[in-house]
């Protein structure tokens, strides 16, 4: 269904097709904006509502669980609300200005570049990746990698399964992984049990109308205890051992900011660690675009600053969900709204007052939901000390192979910027461009310099956004503009 | 430092990219005491952004050199090319060096015939350099498209890895005693009666006997608090690279009609350059990738090694090279003492990454002994004219 010109201008593009681009995209149509939705996958959904891949025939939606059925809902209301969906579609170039351009290829058929008066980036956010000691041995998954293959697969990462992160998603996810019938030999919460502080604020959270999160952390609880799973608080994964795979892991004590604690290991004879420290938002997109960034530990690290109607510092460019660093497929669907809304208001097909009215009762919803957030927060805080759990010779960059040690001794004297240490080591500039490498690293070189954290530049933002094949986005009737100069001419 | 005064040294250099490291390196061996202050990161402007080609067959603008500056600047090229054949183990260390050869493409008729004339145009002035047909080329790079008509060859040419070299330099002229400061921006240059100068900077004040100034398209804004100012400027230019594969070129490729610079790195990476002008952003004065420049790049760079067609691009960058604006539009490089300002050095101009470490050794025999191996009044700033 393609809306306009193919090759022509957008009202509004939407980058990503999980909760917050599926939810900003019905709004936008509500409100009659031409509507465009970029999804990388072949299917919509995102993360969380992630959907079986085409071929896969759900013949009982309700064996798919809750969040297959309410996202199967978002996409159907999406799909029906006249937006331009463009599938298997990836983003690899953004430029802004005053009119935004978008590049997108098809892999194995074509590129094109859209052009868009306004942008909403929900591209998500993926796995905070913790390095430390064997954490690149076959048998290491994120809890986000293990959770896709569960959800829609339907497969057991391992046998024998050790989940070691940080907050309620490791609990329910070990217990939906106990429920499939995996042994889960224990789970490791690096924060202090809570006290009497934390649950407070969680049940003065839950009395604003979040019972139902609560009560669903309590029941996860109750389903460990009943099935013998330990849970150990204060408690981190020190390393990973096997020769080709993993056969053993090591967990440490850790203090109250995630320090590890000598000789207080113990191990686990396991084939699987599955680690779950929270998420790190995509930033390739915001940050190409040079939206400003905060900083907060908590979502991940850098996040595109927004104000309460999801607009970034760029005009016409708003954040939605995970990429904003907003947890749960509840909260990013209010936040997509309220995009969606903002952006058909800033194209002048909703008055401030129409947008107001509509935006009311998202954002009260979103104001609830994130006072449970700030409460859990309060109750998991993730520790500087995370920074801190690779050895000397753990690769860090494992596109090019660089080691913490490699990185250590490649800090420049005077040096304020990690980007020279990029440059010296190779480190970030493999195929996944710092995704996995890029938070270390800045670490790694903050705690060398003692300059913190939040002031060191992020690696430079380069084109393009994902690897993209040359023969797609090659034009071989250009020539530059510079002429021959001949000897004969002089 | 003095407690209270300003720091002191010899020679000040300011610029901390391959032509301000090098000079420091080969000034350090000479036991002459210099500080290199850089307002930001080290290597970090054109010296590191470059596509790292190693070109010493006559290129654009070399084309239009007298035969005056030609008698000067051809020794130098071989000189130059010998130099970094000797690099590697000179400094000590892996610097991605590649030195299997260098090719200038034709795509056409005419551009063959303009390489047989470049070629013979070389030739006649003792550069050595060969035409290979089709079929000659594809002998040496298999992979190259077919389609080519031939190439101007050049066996000295070939590539390194610009992100280190400069630092390589730095290293080394350390370990001799040469004192850097990142993060120091030169704000005023003050003469002193007596000789030497007073140079404020955002990291403190440094008194200097001499200055060598080596601050690429940022070298006249330098001179001119000095009152003299250089017709010198920057290019934004834009470079790709892909991902790794197998070794599919050994060579520098080039294209006789220029906008393409190709090479396989030792990585295994293509490096993907040839001059395709970046975007400035209106708004904020950062430069930007234009993604017209990058189609056009890797058009010409497919059109040249088909076999790239479903290689990936990881990453683009922009970089800014400087060249000086000769009024006959030659680009001739600038190297000397400041017409009326005696103390003060420029060492700037463009195909730096190439002649750079030559041109560095020839600024320390200069700061040192008061001459050069090679003559080098051709690109003395006096061309210009000097100051009313």
């Amino acid at each position: 269904m393609a809306l306009g010109d193919p090759s022509g201008d957008r009202e509004l593009v939407i980058i990503g097709g999980g909760p917050a681009g599926l939810a900003a995209a019905i709004e936008a149509r509500r409100a009659g904006v031409q509507t465009t939705l970029i999804e990388e996958r072949e299917t919509l959904g995102g993360q969380i509502f992630k959907q079986p891949p085409p071929g896969f025939l759900v013949k009982r939606p309700a064996a798919m669980g809750a969040d297959h059925q309410a996202g199967r809902r978002l996409i159907e209301r999406a799909l029906a609300s006249g937006t331009e969906i463009l599938t298997d579609h990836v983003v690899w170039s953004v430029s802004g200005g005053l009119t935004n351009e978008v590049g997108v290829y098809e892999p194995g058929a074509s590129a094109r570049t859209l052009r868009a008066t306004t942008l909403i980036l929900a591209t998500g956010a993926y796995d905070r990746p913790v390095p430390f000691p064997g954490w690149t041995l076959p048998g290491v998954l994120t809890a986000g990698g293990a959770q896709a293959m569960v959800k829609v697969q339907k497969v057991l990462p391992g046998r024998r399964i050790l989940m070691a992160g940080s907050g309620p998603l490791v609990l329910a996810f070990a217990v939906q992984l106990h429920r499939l019938g995996a042994n889960v030999v224990a789970v490791l919460e690096a924060a202090p049990a809570p006290d009497i502080r934390g649950v407070a604020g969680l049940l003065a959270a839950a009395a604003a109308g979040n019972w139902g999160q609560l009560r669903e952390g309590i029941r996860y609880l109750a389903y460990l205890r009943a099935h013998g799973i330990p849970l150990l608080y204060g408690h981190a994964i020190a390393r990973a051992e096997g020769a080709d795979e993993v056969e053993r892991a090591v967990a440490v004590r850790v203090d109250r900011s995630w320090r590890q604690l000598p000789a207080t290991e113990r191990a686990f004879d396991v084939d699987t660690v599955c680690v779950g420290y929270g998420f790190s938002p995509s930033l390739e997109i915001p940050r190409v675009l040079g939206l400003a960034l905060g900083y907060d530990e908590q979502l991940g690290g850098h996040v595109p600053s927004h104000d309460r109607d999801m607009a970034s510092s760029a005009p016409g460019v708003f954040v939605a969900g995970a990429v904003a660093g907003t947890a749960g497929g509840a909260a990013a669907i209010e936040e997509g709204r309220i995009a969606g809304i903002a952006a058909a208001r800033s194209l002048g097909r909703l008055t401030a007052a129409e947008a107001d009215e509509r935006m009311a009762a998202p954002r009260r919803h979103l104001s609830s939901l994130q006072r449970f957030r700030r409460a859990l927060d309060a109750s998991y805080p993730v520790g500087a000390g995370i920074h801190g759990w690779a050895a000397e010779d753990t690769v860090v960059c494992r596109c090019e192979e660089v080691t913490k040690g490699e990185i250590r001794r490649n800090i420049l004297p005077g040096s304020r910027d990690p980007n020279s240490v990029k440059a010296l080591t190779r480190a970030g500039m493999g195929l996944c461009q710092g995704r996995n490498c890029g938070a270390q690293l800045a670490a790694i070189f903050s705690a060398e310099t003692g300059r913190r954290l939040e002031d060191l530049p992020a690696l430079s933002p380069r084109l393009p956004v994902k690897p993209v094949p040359i023969g797609l986005i090659a034009d071989p009737s250009r020539t530059v503009p510079t002429r021959i100069q001949k000897p004969s001419e002089e | 430092m003095r407690d209270g005064g300003a720091d002191e040294t010899d020679v000040l250099i300011i610029g901390a990219g391959l032509v301000g490291c090098a000079s420091a390196h080969y000034l350090a061996q000479e036991h002459v005491e210099c500080l290199v202050v850089d307002r930001g990161e080290m290597n970090r402007e054109g010296s590191g952004t470059n596509a790292g080609s190693l070109h010493i067959q006559l290129r654009g603008p070399e084309r239009l050199y007298s035969e005056e500056v030609l008698r000067e600047f051809l020794p130098m090229k071989a000189e130059a090319a010998r130099g970094w054949a000797q690099i590697e183990t000179e400094l000590g260390c892996d610097l991605g060096l590649k030195l299997h050869g260098g090719l200038l493409i034709a795509e056409t008729d005419p551009e063959f015939a303009f390489v047989r004339e470049i070629v013979e145009y070389e030739r006649g002035l003792g550069l050595p350099a060969e035409t290979l047909s089709t079929a000659e080329l594809l002998r040496i790079a298999p992979h190259l498209s077919p389609r080519l008509k031939g190439a101007a060859y050049s066996a000295a040419e070939g590539s390194a890895n610009t992100l280190l070299v400069g630092p390589a330099y730095a290293r080394s002229a350390q370990r001799a005693g040469a004192r850097f400061r990142t993060h120091a921006n030169v704000v005023a240059t003050e003469r002193l009666n007596g000789g030497g100068f007073l140079v404020t900077t955002s990291g403190g004040p440094i008194r200097a006997k001499r200055i060598l100034n080596a601050a690429g398209p940022w070298a006249s804004a330098l001179t001119r608090m000095v009152g003299v100012a250089l017709p010198i400027t920057g290019r934004v230019i834009q470079v790709s690279v892909t991902e790794r594969r197998e070794v599919l070129l050994d060579q520098l490729v080039g294209h006789i009609s220029g906008g393409l610079t190709l090479k396989q790195t030792r990585f295994g990476t293509f490096m993907i350059g040839g001059g395709w002008p970046a975007k400035v952003d209106p708004a904020t004065g950062r430069s930007v990738i234009d993604h017209d420049s990058v189609a056009g790049n890797l058009g010409v760079a497919l059109r040249a090694l088909p076999a790239l067609r479903d290689v990936s691009v990881v990453r683009s960058w922009t970089g800014v090279i400087a060249h000086s604006l000769d009024r006959d539009g030659s680009r001739l490089q600038i190297f000397g003492e400041l017409p009326g300002v005696p103390g003060y050095y420029v060492l700037a101009g463009g195909t730096l990454f190439t002649m750079g470490p030559l041109f560095a050794r020839l600024a320390a025999e200069l700061l040192t002994a008061g001459t050069t191996s090679f003559p080098v009044t051709c690109y003395h700033p006096d061309r210009f004219g000097t100051p009313a």
